[in-house]
């Protein structure tokens, strides 16, 4: 009920700007060589230049109150680019558009407006938590440094957000540790909350939980875009839980996007190679003793990522030109942009 | 929404059942964690932690009242007697007063000698480990927080302030500043600052890979409250570990710089000056001038290294049970 | 091949009554309360629940890997008719790694990262059988490793571990596991960690080999998914004990406990995306705060007062078992 409702809505937004735009965004990493390698290399020796492209020209847009899946393997980057839109890691290339402007391009003040927009929940709920601060002071910690709310109604700010999240105000003196996983994922999400963000990135949130937990989990975020008007990044591995909980889905392979589209429209039609094999892949209660048809061989390192499309060494539809040339991403359907050679045959 | 149990339940719930229901799925009650209070416990449930914070309590106090415990005040010439110089232990002065550990040459009584010698022993101890302390903890921090070039420098000066011995380092300083606790306290930070800068920066350069810190930067907190309020506070565990070894290796470094007669000033004897005192008279058989305050300086660096080595193993998460 | 001196049995493994306990402060607390499981040659089964509901203290009770302070307390484990704890200790180490196996999660947990995979593996041929000739022993490494799907099976031999990726790392336990041809393998969450992708691989792995060699497989997860797409017959286990069994169409279409009911449900389907998922309120009590009587009551839909009373694990339909004092019935399914 609330997906056909959001699928009109963001339909009706596409005429205006999209909340977030990550528009043509690349990361590098690169070991930059030290003393001793320099002098090795004076000296002769091969230079040894480390680049990893986590995250390769990837553009998309995130829409008021939507949610984005971004599905992948490990290291495919999509905690990468989570981090980039979350602001704790920068783009070597590329820019972040925050209502249509550019996030490096602005005020000291101004970003930080922006930054407080964008929030962000973790995998390890405990490893996220700061061990020596009580709970209370973790969730009003950044609302009170920012005046998110006036000091005479902060307490009642925090009490309504942990509320809010399923967390007994009247534990606000405990530490992390006392509290179970999902709890603490819970004062993760109060916390986030607490500074009244308009997107928020849940990297792998729900991946630590048991099943039971995570359903508790998946449905705090949709009651919470419910009452807050919240957009969604929701990075994943879980396929299951993206399709329940997305509108748009973004699958990357290997630091590029491969795919993306509307939930109903992409696992229905899938286009590309990659995504196909992927979903074919996930387990789910309805299929059973299923023989799998696995995707040969494994996804290859990013260090060496292969050439033309990276996937086609493992692609049953690869073609000469899958080797020499990236294929760009092209619309195949409305709204359904595909990134793969086959598109051209016609 | 977020009563989870009424949402699941309503009406179903066998109302004599509700209270206890209700209580077990609210917030189990886990017990109240006092870390402090769990590692002091532990450190003195272990036998040798015990043996060792008895004896450090012992002369901490001891040198804190030496005032009041001593029989005498024996840097007051006035008090002094000549005539009872080298006496053996046990011996009674002419007053009618028994030095039990004996008088060295100065006829001082040796008791209180070093009950005011290991008031100046671990005040130089304490003090500069706490500078030295405070200034690697801020280099460590910077260090780690920063990165890139700042930590390349702050790091190779600790490598190059650690690869020289100590003792050097101290002899040296000393030379060019002269006698005096102030001075000496100056040389020892030198020394061993680098210890804590190493310490802390290993220390935060873990927790700073850990979520709650990006957590911190998502919420748009600026540096100095993530470095200060998150980090720092999260590194103390390795931190007092380091600090108390290190106030037990500047005490023995002060007693040899003292012994080697260009520490304290004979005006301040510390224990290390005693002993020495005491050292030209050992081959005539007035051994107790130097024994006993090296005793003392014996039992006051076990003490530490005790209490140290069990806080290590306390708060050494790897060690954890 | 030795063969025990209690005879023959049909199960492969059998547990009866099993309770493991963890000595503590406030004395012995269970972990594990009265499991009985039962597992025939070439069987797939999966023991499914969630942190805290004793599944892998299930596994290492079984393989006898339980460290101080805990200890199996109570109970038979019968591997071919033999009670393992019984047997004197030297025994035990010769069935663990000959006639059974087990897989973790982290591969690491069987491979030591210093040695080269075919040392490893030789070792693990020659502790059960010293005089084999290394040629053949050798060759069996070889097979195994190319069994399991690796590539360039000879070459690999000579690797360490850190030269392989996870999901290889994982095929590699696998291998040293199959080596003796065990006749029951312990896997405790082996694709947890891995992508799907890999994951899909591992699992069409396992199913064939044990098939091939009628390896009975016990497979602990808490992932309801997989254990539909690998297993015969399903155990759940909530906070220390089996709460239902039964084959695995029956359990999945149709539980009868209601936190069975409950796990299913919370898994997002492909039907309603968006809609609200099931949630069970609540979690798994902590091992030293167990609810009396059914330990699901706090949580359970369906609680009534007599569910305060202690409760068995019961015959419900054919080869059905649950424990549970109301039992859904077949009007009340909800599929």
């Amino acid at each position: 009920m609330i997906s056909n409702s959001q699928t009109q809505l963001a339909t009706a937004d596409d005429q205006q700007a999209p909340l977030l735009e990550i528009d043509h965004v690349t990361r590098r990493f690169e070991r930059k060589p030290d003393f001793a390698a320099k002098l090795a290399a004076r000296l002769g020796a091969p230079i040894n230049r480390r680049t990893v492209h986590a995250v390769d020209d990837a553009s998309f847009a995130i829409h008021r109150r939507e949610v984005v899946g971004l599905v992948g393997e490990s290291g495919c980057g999509k905690s990468t680019l989570g981090r980039i839109v979350a602001g704790i890691d920068n783009p070597t290339e590329g820019r972040i558009l925050y209502n249509g402007d550019d996030v490096a391009h602005v005020s000291s003040e101004e970003a930080r407006r922006f930054q407080l927009k964008i929030q962000m929940i973790f995998q390890d709920p405990l490893d996220s938590l700061n061990p020596r601060y009580r709970i209370g002071k973790a969730v009003s910690e950044a609302a009170r440094y920012h005046k998110v709310v006036p000091e005479a109604e902060m307490t009642a700010h925090i009490e309504k957000v942990l509320l809010q999240c399923g967390v007994d105000p009247t534990t606000q003196n405990r530490f992390p540790h006392q509290f179970s996983g999902g709890q603490r994922q819970r004062i993760g999400i109060a916390r986030a909350l607490a500074v009244r963000p308009e997107l928020v990135v849940c990297d792998e949130a729900v991946a630590s939980l048991d099943v039971s937990i995570q359903a508790q989990i998946i449905n705090l975020f949709m009651d919470l875009r419910d009452e807050y008007d919240l957009a969604y990044l929701f990075v994943s591995h879980d396929i299951g839980v993206v399709r329940h909980i997305s509108d748009r889905v973004v699958v990357m392979y290997l630091g590029r996007i491969v795919e993306q589209g509307t939930t109903a429209d992409l696992f229905a039609k899938p286009n590309h190679p990659y995504t196909q094999a992927l979903l074919g892949q996930v387990p789910s209660l309805k299929r059973r003793h299923s023989s799998f048809h696995t995707i040969k061989g494994e996804i290859p390192s990013p260090l060496k990522p292969p050439s033309g499309c990276h996937f086609h060494p493992r692609c049953p539809h690869a073609m000469d030109i899958c080797k020499q040339a990236r294929p760009p991403l092209k619309e195949v359907a409305s709204g359904h942009m595909s990134a793969c050679h086959l598109n051209d045959k016609g | 929404m977020t009563d989870l149990t009424t949402e699941m339940k309503q009406g179903t719930i066998p109302p004599e059942l509700a209270a206890e229901i209700a209580a077990a799925n609210s917030f189990p009650p886990e017990p109240p964690a006092r870390p402090v209070r769990r590692a002091i416990k532990r450190v003195l449930t272990d036998p040798l932690g015990l043996v060792g914070t008895l004896i450090v309590v012992l002369l901490l106090l001891a040198a804190l009242f030496a005032h009041w415990i001593a029989p005498q005040n024996p840097y007051d010439l006035a008090v002094l007697d000549i005539m009872d110089n080298r006496l053996s232990p046990g011996s009674e002065s002419f007053s009618g007063m028994t030095y039990w550990l004996g008088t060295d040459d100065q006829g001082r009584d040796l008791f209180s000698a070093i009950l005011y010698g290991l008031r100046t022993s671990i005040f130089v101890g304490i003090a500069s480990a706490g500078i030295a302390l405070v200034i690697g903890s801020v280099m460590g921090l910077v260090s780690a927080y920063f990165g890139g070039r700042i930590d390349t420098l702050v790091m190779r000066l600790v490598d190059i302030q650690l690869s020289f011995p100590p003792i050097l380092v101290a002899l040296i300083l000393l030379a060019i500043l002269g006698q005096g606790v102030d001075k000496i306290i100056v040389a020892l930070v030198v020394t061993q600052w680098a210890y804590y800068a190493r310490t802390v920066r290993g220390a935060a350069l873990v927790e700073r890979g850990r979520t709650y810190v990006d957590a911190a930067r998502c919420l748009a907190l600026p540096s100095r409250m993530v470095t200060l309020n998150h980090i720092l506070p999260n590194c103390l565990p390795p931190l007092i570990v380091v600090a108390t070894m290190r106030v037990a290796y500047a005490v023995s470094l002060e007693a040899t710089l003292s012994f080697l007669g260009i520490g304290l000033p004979v005006t301040e004897p510390s224990l290390g000056l005693l002993i020495s005192n005491g050292n030209k008279y050992m081959l005539s058989g007035d051994w107790w001038i130097s024994v006993f305050p090296g005793v003392a300086l014996l039992l006051l660096i076990v003490g530490i290294n005790l209490v140290g080595d069990r806080l290590r193993d306390v708060l050494n998460p790897k060690f954890k049970d | 091949m030795m063969t025990s001196m209690t005879g023959r049995s049909d199960y492969t493994l059998e547990l009866r009554g099993l309770e493991t306990v963890f000595d503590g402060d406030k004395g012995a607390i269970a972990a594990v309360r009265n499991v009985n499981l039962a597992i025939k040659p070439g069987e797939i089964v999966g023991l499914v629940g969630e942190s805290g509901s004793g599944k892998s203290v299930t596994g290492l009770s079984i393989m006898g890997l339980i460290d101080r302070p805990g200890r199996v307390s109570k109970g038979e484990i019968l591997l071919n008719g033999e009670d393992l704890r019984k047997v004197p200790a030297k025994r035990l180490r010769a069935l663990r790694g000959d006639r059974m196996a087990m897989i973790f999660q982290d591969p690491m947990m069987t491979l030591n990262p210093v040695l080269r995979i075919d040392t490893q593996m030789m070792e693990a041929i020659t502790a059960h059988d010293p005089k084999i000739d290394k040629t053949i022993a050798r060759n069996r490494c070889r097979d195994a490793l190319g069994m399991v799907g690796i590539p360039d099976p000879e070459e690999r031999l000579y690797a360490y571990p850190h030269q392989f990726s996870g999901g290889m790392r994982q095929r590699v336990a696998i291998a040293i596991a199959m080596l003796n041809n065990p006749d029951l393998i312990i896997a405790d969450e082996p694709t947890t960690a891995l992508d799907v992708t890999i994951q899909a691989q591992i699992i069409a792995e396992m199913q064939k080999l044990c098939k091939e060699r009628d390896t009975a497989l016990i497979w602990i997860t808490h992932d309801l998914t997989v254990v539909a797409e690998l297993t015969q017959r399903v155990y759940v286990m909530y906070a220390g004990s089996v709460v239902e069994e039964g084959p695995l169409d029956d359990i999945l279409d149709r539980p009868l406990h209601p936190y069975t009911q409950g796990l299913i449900r919370s898994i997002p389907s492909d039907n309603e995306p968006g809609a609200r998922l099931f949630q069970i309120p609540g979690m798994t009590p902590p091992i030293d705060r167990m609810p009396k009587g059914c330990r699901f009551h706090p949580r359970c839909p369906y609680v009534q007062l007599d569910c305060l009373n202690d409760v068995d694990l019961v015959e419900q339909g054919a080869g059905r078992h649950v424990r549970c004092v109301h039992p859904i019935s077949q009007g009340e399914q909800i599929s």
